[in-house]
């Protein structure tokens, strides 16, 4: 490597380090503010905090309802559950309908395929007055049931055209023998197409499962039942109109980040291709 | 059985499933709009309940009404609470009732250990709640499974003493027949789906027996006769006016399903659906969720555009919502209420902030393409966490930074020397903040894609042109974008729909200070259904406006569908 | 073993008819090469043996079984495809065992034919590879090593040597023939290069838009082919045409006269066109019966023998000569074709040979 090109990598990294500096400062704010004692706000830019207590994240983790019982714990479980069944309901859903998109010819396929995406630009806000009486109808109001049929349909549009992106990627001949070989309609998608799709399958369920999580305006409006609340509610009420406990809701915004984080980590090398559909090579 | 053969589907029998489909949606969208009116219906006759009960219960004893159970509470003095108020809930602090209200709650609570009971009794807290912080009466019912529904009340009674009210109603509302409707007209298509023609009979039998059903529900509905009204006994379940326009309808529906038999048409339709049957096996569950969960909301969010809502009351009104904000509401083009200046702020936050996303996230992806760069994989992870931290915590996290106080960028602001600004009291600071902490939520995922993107360039092409002397700039310019155009495109089609609708930035920043300036559609919307007066009516027209907007959008931006079909 | 029937089979999409009114019998045993160029419906065919395309009208018998409605997996066959089609997430043993293990049999017996077959086509080694890691001539032996496994009755074979290089691909056909030896099972075989009809198969059938033109062993058609279409698709290169018009017994036009032999039937025709292919053509010094005399144009050496591009005033006519021939581009050069090679075909849409009987 010659002189010019190592400046010239030296000043990538510095402003490749600057930049993620700058991008990730507000994070780091956050992080102090949640380790940091008391409510108030320091008048310092040192993202390092000067006194270190876990008090914040303990008064999350140890919040408890009127009778006593944790409500942290049931609060993360209701989130958690919520978000692993929106997981697979929305890949079961999306996974099948992308299918039959991507493979038949079937008559509605275009209106079907026009709808799925037209409702994403239907904003979600508006939907909620008529979404709210159907699920009163339905008993569902207050459950997690409703939760979850209300996410996982929410998050299907978005997630059956990037599967169908991808399946349209494998190649039919892959079906045909398999067919020639024996298999069934079915065991064609679960031991053939299902199986080539892991990274795609992995970008939506990384979606659906965000969808789930970190998501608060329909949930704090269908539940009104402070164990049925999921975390993002439990946040949105440490700063909301009525008491503001800025700490706890740092400490609350690293425990509900977190998870999301390391499953981005996890996944990362999977987002480029699921993304913009790789499909199979060789 | 048998694979893929694109065989051309007759335009008729699309024709037949379109029409089948937004019938199906018309339905549902006018059940929707009844319930709402229904509601209405409930609430007078709650009204007409309430003023009773009150006088019964100023003069007499309330035990001889039935109540299942009566508490007072009464506030402390000087307490200030204000409560999150999102019209269909209250938002009530359970874990520390004590700051707010006091009563006889707690002894009431010890004696009954059933949970149910409990939860009913914080239900009646919270209208209590509700009424100590707004001081208008709270009425309303709450269903429990597989009991009669409850209905709770609370009335001011004296300035710091209100009174909750609460009682089972003596009747179980009955099964509703749509649902009975519904089953059996899935069971038709169902049964249509697996038998071939010659079964045609048992769709017909079927769908009497589908008729048959919903008037025998009808008939259990009620035990007197069948021209009851439903109003008197309880308070869920149609109409007899709703009932008898249901049944014209499928009336009419089975006729015309009948006369296609006839023409052959509706054999076609189920021979295709036949033909499919896999196809339409694997989309079912899929579109049931959508139908019910958003297809059936989107209709009913339409149609509610053409009424008017006053105290929960739902009026027709036709095209007024949509004149009404078309001509700007009577205010003048610079007023933030107006249309058409939310619009020009809407059209000018999704231009900038897409733009801010795109060239942010494209030339970081650039950057990052380096093949001599090393520790790529980590400046990668670090940049992707705006996108992975959830966006309203990143709202907040924001309004935190431009707090003009203790904000660290007011701060920051100061230690230069400049001096700190208060972000929120005029529009384009506002703004600014709106738009920085949306671009930095919005960039990872434009650089992710131009990533995935940047990828699939072969570099043989960068090559050439190196021999052919392009330099660096021209090469960017002739292969790089025109190649990346196509995966970036519908990213970018994709992300002005997302930053158009971009509710949570700015709600939660900005709020659309001042005074709604910065206020977008959508939030704009959002106002209107419950801020301003629950005009639901409004908010739907705006809300059916961003989406003929938006659609209009796509259908412009060169045939978004193929775009996106190859994304 | 089986045979494969035709009875009047119709292919349409729609109103588009891809096969129309096919009536064809593929014996039992024999190594049948449908050919023609793309398009012209062999894929087709080939597709409705194997059940992945639906029969609109007609009847195919495999064996003496009625297939119309029997799945894929019910009609003994297996098939090779042209991207081979190996499932990218298994190894090369779970490929070649799938079928079989959807079949239900025993792991033990499945591992044992796995592992005999892998071992016949040389890629024993391979086995817990997964396709990515192969070559292309590799993952073609797999492709084939997994119809192998199966012990069907009828190998489906559809281009299965286009993905390969030139060298690749010639090692690739002695391949297929020592294993149609071996097998002695009834293969069908689909491609557009003569070549490969020509080398592996026992019946060459050449289809044109659905339709099949001649069908006979190799040699036949290379000899005796039915019309001008065969004549033009069978042989490399190309044979020559030459339209001329017939009198007393001659055909002529103004460069050049030729005398009709005696097995050609030209008595109904004014017009025909004249068939010779280039390595029958001959170099003569003298004019006279059957000579045409041009201009060399191009000259392509190619080792066993040479190719000129010779400018008559009939046109261009390709003629191969032994290598030792010296020619250079513009020399003047007299071309004989001689009466026992060459073929005469109607000027009809058919073009069919006017060959008697």
């Amino acid at each position: 490597m010659n002189s010019h090109s190592s400046i010239r990598m030296f000043l990538t990294h510095l402003f490749l380090i600057v930049f993620t500096i700058l991008t990730l400062y507000p994070v780091m704010l956050v992080v102090r503010k949640s380790l940091s004692p008391g409510d108030n706000f320091s008048r310092s830019l040192n993202p390092v905090p000067k006194e270190l207590t876990l008090k914040h994240y303990k008064d999350v983790i140890g919040s408890r309802d009127s009778t006593g019982r944790s409500l942290f714990g049931r609060q993360f479980l209701n989130s958690l559950v919520v978000s692993l069944i929106t997981t697979i309901m929305g890949l079961f859903l999306a996974s099948t309908a992308a299918y039959s998109f991507s493979r038949f010819r079937f008559a509605g396929r275009e209106i079907g395929l026009t709808m799925f995406l037209v409702v994403q630009m239907f904003p979600a806000t508006l939907i909620m007055i008529p979404l709210y009486v159907i699920l009163d109808r339905l008993g569902l109001l207050n459950s997690m049931t409703g939760l979850v049929l209300v996410y996982s349909t929410t998050a299907i549009p978005f997630c059956v055209w990037m599967l169908k992106g991808y399946f349209d990627t494998i190649p039919k001949e892959l079906e045909e023998a398999a067919w020639i070989d024996g298999a069934t309609r079915f065991s064609m998608f679960w031991r053939v197409v299902l199986p080539l799709s892991r990274p795609a399958l992995a970008v939506t369920a990384l979606f659906s499962f965000m969808t789930a999580w970190n998501e608060y305006i329909l949930a704090e409006t269908f539940l009104n039942e402070e164990t049925a609340y999921t975390l993002p509610v439990m946040l949105q009420h440490y700063v909301g109109s009525h008491s503001t406990s800025w700490g706890k809701f740092a400490a609350g915004s690293v425990i509900v980040s977190v998870p999301i984080m390391v499953l981005f980590y996890v996944l990362q090398k999977h987002l480029v291709g699921g993304l913009t559909a790789g499909g199979v090579k060789g | 059985m048998r694979f893929t053969c694109p065989i051309p589907t007759p335009k008729r029998i699309t024709m037949a499933f379109t029409l089948g489909l937004s019938a199906l949606l018309l339905a549902g969208g006018l059940f929707i709009v009844m319930r709402v009116q229904n509601k209405t219906l409930e609430n007078t006759a709650i009204q007409d309940g309430n003023r009773l009960l009150y006088q019964a219960y100023s003069g007499k004893s309330p035990q001889s009404l039935d109540l299942a159970g009566f508490f007072i509470l009464n506030t402390i003095p000087g307490s200030n609470s204000k409560l999150f108020n999102f019209n269909m809930i209250s938002g009530w602090d359970h874990a520390k009732p004590a700051e707010k209200l006091s009563g006889k709650l707690n002894t009431l609570s010890e004696t009954s250990k059933d949970k149910r009971f409990q939860a009913l009794l914080r239900k009646a807290h919270d209208a209590g709640a509700e009424t100590l912080s707004t001081g208008r009466y709270y009425a309303r019912f709450e269903s429990r499974p597989g009991k009669p529904p409850v209905l709770i009340f609370s009335i001011r009674t004296s300035p710091n003493q209100v009174s909750v009210v609460f009682m089972p109603l003596k009747k179980r509302a009955p099964s509703a027949p749509w649902l009975m409707l519904f089953i059996s007209l899935l069971a038709t298509i169902a049964v249509v789906f697996f038998v071939s023609n010659r079964y045609a009979p048992i769709y017909g039998v079927l769908t009497f027996a589908c008729l048959a059903g919903l008037t025998i529900s009808a008939y259990r509905m009620n035990p007197s006769g069948p021209f009851y009204s439903f109003l008197t006994e309880g308070f869920r379940g149609f109409g007899k006016g709703y009932f008898v326009a249901g049944w014209l309808g499928l009336s009419a529906i089975t006729f015309a399903l009948a006369i296609t038999w006839f023409t052959g048409h509706a054999s076609r339709f189920f021979r295709a659906l036949r033909e499919f049957r896999l196809a339409y096996t694997y989309i079912f569950p899929a579109m049931i969720g959508m139908m019910v969960l958003v297809l059936i909301p989107f209709a009913a969010g339409l149609a509610l555009g053409f009424f008017n809502h006053c105290r929960g009351e739902f009026q027709f009104v036709g095209f007024s919502n949509f004149i009404d904000i078309l001509s700007g509401g009577g205010s003048s083009l610079t007023n933030p209420l107006n249309f058409w200046f939310t619009l020009g702020v809407t059209i000018l936050w999704t231009s900038v902030n897409v733009f801010l996303h795109v060239s942010i996230g494209l030339g970081i992806a650039l950057i990052l393409k380096d093949p001599l760069l090393k520790m790529k994989g980590i400046y990668r992870v670090l940049l992707i966490i705006p996108w992975a931290m959830p966006n309203y915590i990143t709202a907040l996290m924001w309004k935190g930074m431009f707090q003009q106080q203790y904000g660290a960028i007011n701060i920051l602001l100061d230690n230069i020397g400049i001096g700190s600004i208060s972000w929120f009291s005029s529009f384009w600071p506002a703004f600014m903040a709106n738009v920085i902490t949306n671009t930095w939520l919005g960039f990872p995922f434009m650089m992710v894609v131009s990533l995935g993107a940047l990828q699939s360039i072969p570099t043989s092409l960068y090559e050439a042109a190196e021999v052919d002397g392009a330099s660096k700039w021209q090469q960017f310019k002739t292969i790089t974008l025109p190649l990346l155009r196509p995966a970036l495109f519908p990213a970018i089609v994709l992300g002005s729909i997302w930053t158009f609708n971009m509710f949570n930035v700015i709600y939660l920043v900005s709020g659309g200070e001042p005074g709604g300036a910065t206020d977008i559609l959508i939030t704009e919307a959002y106002q209107w259904a419950f801020k301003r007066g629950e005009r639901y009516g409004l908010a739907a027209a705006y809300a059916t406006l961003i989406f003929v907007i938006l659609y209009l959008y796509t259908k412009a931006t060169n045939k978004i569908t193929r775009a996106a079909e190859d994304m | 073993m089986a045979e494969v029937v035709f009875k009047n089979v119709v292919k349409a999409y729609g109103n588009v008819t891809v096969v129309p009114e096919l009536n064809l019998k593929i014996e039992d045993g024999r190594f049948t090469v449908l050919v023609g160029p793309s398009g012209c419906g062999k894929s087709t065919t080939l597709r409705m043996i194997a059940g992945l395309e639906e029969i609109t009208s007609g009847e195919l018998y495999i064996g003496d079984r009625v297939v119309n409605r029997v799945l894929p997996r019910d009609r003994d066959i297996a098939m090779v495809f042209q991207s081979y089609a190996l499932y990218p997430h298994m190894t090369v043993r779970e490929n070649m065992s799938f079928g079989l293990k959807l079949r239900k049999m025993a792991t033990a017996e499945i591992n044992k034919r796995v592992d005999e077959v892998a071992k016949m086509l040389a890629i024993s080694e391979y086995l817990d590879r997964r396709p990515k890691a192969l070559s292309g001539g590799q993952r073609q032996r797999v492709a084939m090593g997994r119809a192998i496994v199966r012990r069907p009755s009828v190998f489906l074979f559809d281009e299965p040597l286009s993905n390969l290089d030139a060298k690749l691909r010639g090692e690739m056909r002695r391949e297929i023939a020592k294993l149609h030896q071996s097998l002695k099972t009834t293969i069908v075989y689909v491609t557009h290069d003569q070549v490969e009809a020509m080398t592996l198969a026992d019946t060459i059938v050449v289809m044109e838009k659905g339709i099949i033109r001649q069908m006979g062993e190799p040699l036949e058609l290379y000899g005796k082919p039915a019309n001008k279409f065969v004549a033009g698709f069978i042989g490399s290169p190309t044979m020559n045409f030459i339209p001329c018009s017939v009198t007393d017994g001659k055909m002529s036009n103004s460069s050049f006269k030729m005398k009709i032999p005696d097995e050609f039937d030209t008595a109904k025709h004014k017009d025909v066109i004249l068939g010779i292919r280039p390595e029958n053509v001959e170099h003569t010094d003298k004019d006279g019966d059957g000579v045409i005399s041009g201009t060399a144009e191009i000259v392509e050496p190619l080792g066993a023998e040479i190719l000129v591009t010779v400018t008559t005033e009939s046109g261009s006519v390709m003629a191969g000569f032994e290598p030792t021939f010296r020619v250079k581009v513009g020399d003047k050069l007299k071309l004989r074709f001689p009466p026992d090679k060459i073929h005469i075909f109607n000027t009809e849409t058919s073009g069919n040979s006017l060959r008697r009987g």
